[in-house]
């Protein structure tokens, strides 16, 4: 066997059936020794204080719709992804939102995973706990269109 | 005449010496997976394995009803991991695979380092080595989003198992798990557990088992739970079939290790709640190298 600038296999000491093997072995040295951190969020980008004051309909909950549900909750997927649940405009989402009670809105129980609610985002991580508390925040505060 | 007289006479010889030599004991769990965590079987040389894994959604409903309407959590959004595992040798496996809940990639190695025998050599235990990194790809975290690193995590785990008959496996598993990013400064990035597993043969083609995984005190921070698991395996021709029950739907280790919320039974604020996935394994094996199949 040889390799493309001529150089005959037999030279080398190590045989060509080991190479898997000496690959392999080279990945668990990777693993043992890949660059392992010992970071907090919380050192990192210091306290992850939650604003749940300053929350709006535009300012707040818009973007985490649309970064996290209107995927499949818009008006167009809605029908086919999002078991006809549209999210989309203020009126849609109002479908899902008792204004000023968020424990009996289904989109706040939803997005909290409350038991016995389906879990949304679906297939995803929860969205984080100040999202939760600032869409709780938005409805307990009369879930208004501002 | 003569030809059959010596065959039988060296079956018998062979039979003979045989006898002398080591007994490894096979099958000690049905497939590489027991439930959620490994088991202590690698993978056969040139052997490629394809894993299904499912977790689906709660199973419990507060309203009864919703129990059809969500299909016993098949509605629920379900977790999966698609992987693909590689025997280079009988005793070397690797293996890499994507989970969707948090977007996560992972590879691993596993090293068989000691076989249970009986006869020359007698060794009580089967010992495996696992050792497995993973990333988070999730960009909805929006503080994990600009800082790659943040979402790798690593476990490594002493896989120890004896088969104490055909029909009945223990398993521990000391495990550590790194994660390089945590919510709390209080909250550890390295988290040890010991996980217990067991398969018990119940019926000629049916294997019951069970995984338990035991974080030592004072490293989960509130609200996150242990990982039980129980499950059947199914060997049907040609493939293993895991069914299972678990309050994770995590399927890597540094994941169900640390990332489990809420136990299986538990009371929140005074009414009893239950969180239950229902699951399956489904394995399928490839011929990459070595003889054709017959």
């Amino acid at each position: 066997m040889k390799f493309a600038f001529g150089l005959k296999m037999d030279t080398l000491t190590i045989k060509m059936k080991k190479t898997p093997l000496i690959a392999a072995g080279m990945l668990c040295i990777a693993f043992f020794f890949n660059s392992c951190y010992y970071d907090s969020k919380e050192e990192l980008f210091g306290t992850t204080a939650c604003d749940t004051v300053d929350v709006t309909y535009a300012t707040t909950i818009l973007p985490i719709l649309e970064t996290s549900c209107l995927e499949c909750h818009s008006e167009a997927n809605a029908g086919v992804l999002g078991g006809s649940q549209i999210l989309e405009g203020y009126d849609f989402l109002m479908d899902y939102v008792v204004a000023g009670d968020a424990n009996a809105s289904s989109f706040y129980n939803t997005v909290a995973w409350v038991s016995g609610y389906v879990e949304m985002p679906q297939g995803s991580d929860q969205l984080s706990d100040c999202k939760i508390a600032k869409i709780r925040a938005w409805i307990n505060a009369g879930a208004l269109n501002n | 005449m003569y030809r059959t007289f010596t065959f039988f006479v060296l079956m018998a010889i062979s039979g003979l010496l045989s006898a002398q030599n080591t007994v490894y004991a096979t099958e000690t769990f049905r497939d590489t997976r027991i439930i959620s965590g490994q088991s202590v079987e690698t993978s056969i040389q040139g052997q490629a394995k394809f894993i299904i894994s499912h977790r689906f959604g709660d199973i419990y409903e507060q309203n009864p009803f919703s129990l059809l309407y969500n299909f016993f959590g098949f509605n629920g959004g379900a977790n999966m991991r698609i992987g693909l595992d590689y025997g280079i040798t009988n005793w070397l496996t690797v293996g890499a695979g994507r989970s969707n809940l948090a977007r996560t990639y992972d590879g691993f190695v596993k090293v068989k380092l000691l076989k249970q025998s009986t006869g020359d050599k007698n060794m009580p235990i089967t010992l495996t080595l696992y050792s497995d990194i993973s990333v988070i790809t999730d960009t909805s975290d929006e503080l994990l989003d600009p800082y790659f690193t943040g979402g790798i995590g690593f476990a490594n785990q002493l896989l120890i198992a004896r088969k104490f008959s055909d029909g009945f496996s223990l398993q521990l598993m000391p495990t550590h798990v790194h994660r390089n990013l945590v919510d709390l400064n209080s909250d550890p990035n390295d988290i040890f557990a010991v996980g217990i597993a067991t398969k018990v043969r119940v019926a000629k083609n049916i294997d019951l088992t069970g995984e338990y995984f035991y974080t030592l005190p004072d490293q989960l921070p509130v609200g996150y739970d242990n990982c039980l698991s129980i499950g059947a395996d199914f060997i049907t021709k040609g493939h293993v079939f895991q069914l299972q029950f678990s309050n994770s739907p995590y399927l890597i280790p540094e994941h169900y290790i640390g990332k489990t919320q809420g136990s299986i039974y538990e009371t929140v604020n005074g009414k009893p709640e239950f969180n239950i996935r229902f699951g399956f394994n489904i394995t399928r094996t490839f011929k990459v190298a070595g003889r054709p199949y017959e």
